[in-house]
């Protein structure tokens, strides 16, 4: 056997794990999404688009196809929901990042360590802290009383709303903002700041013109990493929204455990997916943008 | 002529860390620096020069003392709002910004007119010779092409004073070279005053109007190159700027020419205020001054003194020759031009000559 070959033989492991564990996966799940339903859960093999129309069509009494926005309401609520957390989450973790990476060494590393720390722990354990810190008679309710912003039986009442959602969500993915976030001001020259100051720029311009340009890779790195799995998220909709406000991740989740439609389970993943490759797609453009002053050498000669 | 103060440095003091830790950076430092002044402060490494740069631009608090910008007190205000600018060592230019947009950023703060930036842009980018360049971006450029940016990015907003922080550290040699006279010809062109820091003793003679020489956070000696390099004011500017010999020494007679006797014997006759009756100094001459004649030779100064000595080693660096002699049980360095005398080799016995007039008396 050719060297060659013998090499190509050494990539097989990463063949079988992207073939059998990623792709695989993703063809079955496409497949099922265009089969039609079994009433006990499963599929028939026939070919069937109906799951695609359930998402944003119905059947009336009457057997004529209708608009039902129900869905879109949820995919709406889902985008919002992530777009938000993810909005939330970069205003809270930029100024963290920031303040770790600006730290002497030791102390840096104990503080990255402990951004870490909530990920040793079930995200449901979590999530459902927040549930005895928003629910009736909890943490903020207390606190609201003893405030006397409202009297001491009643609820504060964030409990099954959107903002318990959103808080929920921007807890759970809030170091994954952080991380990204500090590795790149980590490696950013703090001269760069002194050299701002020294020509005239105040704080917020050197916030503005030379932290968060330098920054970019970082920003959009946490952003990705933060939007995608609010977006898919079905634990902190089901405990701190009750049910009540679905997202797509708690409805993909509903199809295939509770109301056993796999084709149309799998059509919401499907839909999920494009959504994420889009916002990844308008992402990497942003990224490609700033990452312009990243060339080198081999650009100068074009000149 | 009376000279304008641009910047009045008075009893300027910088302690770091407190208790048995704290390091004194700058210890009681005076100073003024002339308007249109090409100043260096010069010292080794850790001398405290940087520090004190870095307390004119408003990155370091300090300690104690004041410092006045054209008579007005700027200790107060943040480094944004003095109307100096820094050349950082190694440049700090913006990697996101091209070299148009790095030299434009003091401007746009300032909140210039568009127009008014242009303008001053191409200025100073033909200044410094990089109009050429101004949409490149710094990771594409050399190191000297950085630098050229750097100096034109802090001389573009017009500033009262400028600081360079040994900015030609990081170039080589012969570019360090050409740099020098352009940085001298910049500043006679701008007319802005120079502060420059380096530990390089050649750069700071090469184009300083006065040299400030700094050791352990203390201002040695204030004068111009000739002054301190041909009248040092101690042993440390002595041997700190060029080469020195030094010959420890007794001063016997007062009067207006006192007698030096050598540890070593002989004697030198040299007219000094400076010392007193009794006083053990240091007698520096520098290698160029000193004379080496054949054993034949004769004396060709007559207040000199004469000495035997033996060439142990010497070293051919073209346009001169560096010999080391062995005189008196110590050694003297000596610095002689090519075809001027007779050449010497290693083992030579040779008589030199030290002449009074060039010597320096130095406090022990």
């Amino acid at each position: 056997m050719s060297i060659k070959r013998l090499r190509l033989l050494g990539l097989l492991p990463t063949w079988v794990t992207i073939g059998v564990l990623m792709i695989g996966p993703l063809l079955i799940m496409a497949a099922v999404s265009l089969m039609e339903a079994n009433v006990y859960g499963g599929v028939h093999l026939r070919f069937d688009v109906s799951s695609y129309v359930q998402i944003l069509f119905d059947k009336n009494l009457f057997d004529e196809t209708e608009f039902n926005p129900a869905y879109l309401i949820i995919i709406m609520r889902s985008f919002m929901l992530a777009l938000g957390a993810t909005g939330l989450a970069l205003l809270i973790g930029f100024p963290a990042a920031y303040y770790i990476a600006r730290q002497p060494d030791h102390r840096k590393n104990l503080l990255v360590f402990l951004i870490t720390i909530p990920f040793w722990t079930n995200l449901l354990v979590r999530t459902f802290a927040w549930v005895i810190i928003l629910g009736r008679g909890g943490f903020m309710d207390q606190v609201g009383s003893f405030l006397n912003i409202i009297g001491p039986d009643e609820s504060i009442n964030l409990m099954y709303t959107n903002t318990a959602i959103l808080i929920g969500l921007v807890y759970s993915y809030l170091p994954l903002m952080v991380l990204p976030l500090y590795a790149s001001m980590e490696k950013m020259d703090v001269r760069l700041l002194e050299a701002g100051a020294d020509l005239y720029a105040n704080r917020y311009e050197l916030i503005r013109r030379i932290i968060v340009p330098l920054t970019m890779p970082g920003i959009i790195g946490g952003s990705i990493l933060v939007f995608v799995p609010c977006l898919g998220a079905f634990i902190a909709p089901d405990l701190l929204g009750g049910g009540k406000k679905l997202m797509l991740g708690s409805l993909v989740q509903l199809q295939f455990a509770t109301s056993r439609n796999w084709p149309f389970g799998a059509a919401i993943a499907m839909m999920l997916l494009a959504i994420v490759v889009i916002a990844l797609m308008v992402n990497a453009r942003a990224a490609r943008r700033h990452a312009v002053y990243e060339q080198t050498g081999a650009e100068a000669t074009h000149g | 002529m009376r000279k304008n103060v641009a910047v009045d440095i008075q009893q300027v003091t910088k302690i770091y860390g407190t208790g048995n830790a704290a390091v004194t950076a700058v210890n009681n430092v005076t100073l003024q620096i002339y308007d249109n002044e090409f100043l260096t402060l010069l010292g080794p490494s850790g001398c405290g020069k940087t520090t004190l740069l870095r307390m004119i631009a408003g990155f370091e608090d300090m300690t104690k003392g004041h410092i006045n910008l054209f008579g007005e007190e700027i200790e107060d205000l943040p480094p944004n709002q003095r109307p100096v600018n820094t050349v950082f060592q190694h440049y700090a230019l913006f990697p996101h910004l091209s070299v148009y947009e790095n030299v434009a950023f003091g401007l746009r703060r300032l909140k210039k007119s568009e127009a008014e930036i242009d303008h001053r842009c191409k200025e100073v980018l033909a200044l410094t010779q990089m109009e050429a360049l101004a949409e490149r971006r710094p990771s594409q450029m050399s190191g000297g092409q950085q630098q050229r940016v750097a100096l034109a990015r802090a001389l573009a907003p017009n500033p009262k004073v400028l600081l360079l922080d040994e900015p030609l550290s990081a170039l080589d040699l012969k570019l360090r070279q050409a740099m020098r006279d352009e940085l001298k010809q910049l500043q006679q062109k701008t007319g802005i005053t120079f502060i420059f820091v380096t530990h390089d003793q050649e750069e700071a003679l090469a184009m300083s109007d006065r040299i400030v020489v700094i050791s352990e956070g203390k201002v040695q000696q204030v004068g111009t190159p000739q002054a301190v390099y041909e009248a040092p004011a101690n042993r440390f500017v002595a041997n700190f700027i060029g080469e020195a010999n030094m010959l420890e020494a007794s001063c016997k007679t007062t009067g207006k020419n006192m007698t030096f006797t050598l540890v070593g014997g002989g004697t030198l006759k040299i007219s000094t205020p400076d010392v007193a009756a009794g006083d053990a100094v240091t007698i520096m001459i520098r290698p160029e001054k000193v004379k080496v004649l054949a054993k034949t030779g004769k004396k060709t100064t007559p207040s000199s003194l004469q000495m035997e000595a033996k060439v142990i080693e010497q070293t051919y660096l073209g346009s001169v020759t560096h010999l080391d002699l062995a005189c008196d049980g110590q050694t003297l360095k000596a610095c002689i031009n090519q075809g001027a005398h007779a050449s010497f080799a290693t083992g030579d016995e040779v008589l030199i000559e030290i002449p009074a007039d060039n010597c320096r008396v130095l406090r022990s």
